[in-house]
């Protein structure tokens, strides 16, 4: 990871022409064949991807959140209220999602992120829940358990996307933008402080880096993004209620950054494309989807400490070593 | 001489475990100052309360005549008092040059856009950082490893990269923990001869552990030593040699074990 940071490295390294190259080229699919089917799917992989991406950043400085979900719930609710209450354009629901869910994150970053490690993780799963519970006690603003329905669709400039093939393009440009951001942090000096928190906190510390701040900046930018992530999300399937955002959620997404490459840069598309569709494309099995993540999972673990971003890489060098 | 950092009272409580106790010491400007004693003295704790990884229990410690206890370490490395660790201590993943690197950006402070978004002054910043990090490896002999992983890299360069990251802050005063543990007798020499390089080419002043006698008696304009978290003995090399206590402290620790 440490070679992003490098820039005496190529622009571009060739490994990652050809990652762009298949991506590109799976971003197509649905054009190609023309199914509504799969324009939902794709759909779907760019929703994943970005609230992966905003996962990925925090993961970046050696932490793993499991309140993602939550972050995504907090998202979704601010939009939904402000353009269901407030008449506010959905255009300006999904950044207001990203803020408030990053206001929250910054807020309580603080002394969480004194937590490290599987304590850490512990205690964003417990937030996950409480932010669920919070949710079911007032009924009047998230619509209990049985959630809000009918939430109005996304539209640009008086222009609604009402169809699946409309929502897409705006799906596309919006991880661009997520997965540009990831860019610019990663090849710029915040990516080098995070790479240093991440490789090791006390170094980095003693070495005149503030980790507790800049840690709190990784937890703030992930969350801000999976807010994003979740106001699309609401605006797209027009339901959501306190349990879309269990810890379920979060625990997918965790699976889907790790399948991708904890620390890769292309990790969480990899991770999202290779595993929303998935349990759509195993006939019948939507409700097993949690079965399959989790022996994905042991099988990355076990077999692609890297990731599947990382699999080029590790074939190759098995190649030149042969 | 004047003392660069002043330590007084400075006590350090575990619990019931005293690992420091009222000790008072300076280190003087140009200096290179030994801190011995056997294990388990303090020497760790010591440093770690100077340069703020651990809150002291009580004393003061001054750097440059400010007060700079309480201070978060990243705070205190920015005052110009920079530390390694014991422990061979890098940034595993990243190239030689990258951990130099991370250190010496501390003297090319940027605001959140340019970290994030780049720019004029970005730039001016990473390429000023890297004259430092080309100066610091040709001092460290670090340049021929310049493209490895820190994490490949044998022991004792990797402890010499420790060194390297730390003079990259520019510091005014180096805390060493151990720099020459682990390294064979020729390394041990070639160590000596670059800190006296370095001591002059950076205007430093140093603050060294170190349980290698041959290398602090050689090195050290002036010695204090700690014994189970006291004080008891402070000098010049030979004095402290012959002192009757240094000597008690370390053979009653040798025959302790
Ligand atoms: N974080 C800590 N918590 C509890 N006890 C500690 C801690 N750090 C050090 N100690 C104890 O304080 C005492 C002094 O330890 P310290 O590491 O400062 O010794 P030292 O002089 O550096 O020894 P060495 O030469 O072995 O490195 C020891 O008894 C040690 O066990
Ligand atoms: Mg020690």
């Amino acid at each position: 990871m440490s070679m992003s940071a490098t820039s005496s490295a190529p622009a571009f390294q060739p490994m990652t022409v050809v990652w762009i190259a298949g991506i590109v080229l799976a971003a197509l699919i649905p054009w190609f064949t023309g199914s509504v089917f799969h324009f939902h799917i794709a759909i779907m992989v760019c929703i994943s991807a970005m609230a992966t991406g905003g996962l990925a950043v925090i993961a970046w400085v050696g932490q793993l959140s499991l309140a993602h979900a939550a972050f995504a719930g907090i998202g979704a609710y601010t939009s939904v209220l402000l353009v269901t209450r407030l008449d506010v354009p959905v255009l300006l629901g999904l950044p207001a999602g990203a803020l408030v869910a990053g206001a929250v994150a910054f807020i309580i970053g603080a002394p969480l992120l004194r937590l490290r490690g599987v304590y850490f993780v512990l205690i964003t799963f417990a937030l996950n829940e409480l932010f669920r519970l919070i949710m079911l006690d007032i009924p009047e603003f998230s619509g209990g358990s049985s959630g809000i329905a009918g939430i109005p669709k996304i539209s640009l400039f008086g222009v609604t996307l009402s169809n699946y093939q409309s929502v897409y393009p705006f799906a596309l440009f919006c991880l661009a933008l997520v997965m540009g951001l990831l860019v610019l942090i990663r090849r710029g000096q915040l990516g080098r402080r995070f790479a240093a928190v991440e490789e090791n906190l006390a170094l980095a510390e003693s070495s005149g880096i503030p980790t507790a701040k800049t840690q709190t900046i990784a937890f703030t930018i992930g969350s801000a993004i999976a807010g994003f992530s979740g106001a699309f999300l609401a605006h797209y399937v027009g339901f959501i209620s306190p349990e879309t955002f269990g810890f379920q959620l979060s625990v997918s997404y965790v699976i889907m950054l790790v399948t991708g490459g904890r620390l890769a840069l292309w990790g969480p598309l990899v991770g999202a494309l290779f595993l929303t569709p998935l349990p759509e494309f195993l006939r019948g099995a939507v409700e097993y989807q949690h079965v399959i993540y989790g022996v994905v999972l042991i099988a990355v673990l076990r077999f692609l400490p890297r990731g599947l971003a990382g699999l080029p890489r590790q074939l190759s060098r098995k190649g030149g070593r042969g | 001489m004047n003392a660069l950092l002043e330590i007084s009272g400075l006590t350090k409580r575990f619990g019931g475990l005293t690992a420091l106790s009222d000790v008072s010491f300076g280190a003087s400007e140009g200096a290179i100052t030994g801190l011995i004693g056997p294990n388990g003295a303090g020497k760790t704790t010591c440093f770690n309360l100077i340069t703020g990884t651990l809150p002291a229990t009580s004393g003061t410690i001054r750097f440059r005549g400010q007060d700079i206890g309480g201070l978060s370490p990243h705070k205190v490395v920015e005052h110009g008092l920079a530390r390694t660790f014991q422990a061979a201590t890098t940034f595993p993943a990243a190239t030689v040059r990258e951990n130099i690197l991370r250190g010496a950006l501390l003297r090319h402070p940027l605001g959140l856009g340019a970290m994030v978004f780049g720019g004029a002054a970005a730039r001016d910043a990473e390429r000023k950082a890297r004259q430092t990090v080309d100066e610091v490896m040709e001092a460290l002999d670090l340049t021929e490893h310049a493209h490895r992983e820190a994490g490949t890299l044998a022991y004792g360069h990797q402890k010499r990269l420790g060194v390297a990251i730390g003079l990259a802050t520019r510091p005014g005063l180096l805390l060493l923990d151990e720099p020459a543990a682990g390294l064979n007798p020729d390394e041990v020499d070639r160590f000596a001869t670059m800190l006296k390089e370095i001591r002059t080419r950076f205007g430093l002043s140093v603050l060294i552990v170190e349980h290698h006698m041959r290398l602090i008696m050689r090195i050290c304009d002036h010695i204090v030593v700690l014994d189970h978290g006291e004080k008891i003995a402070e000098g010049a090399p030979e004095a402290v040699r012959d002192d009757p206590k240094v000597i008690e402290a370390y053979l009653g620790a040798d025959h302790a074990k």
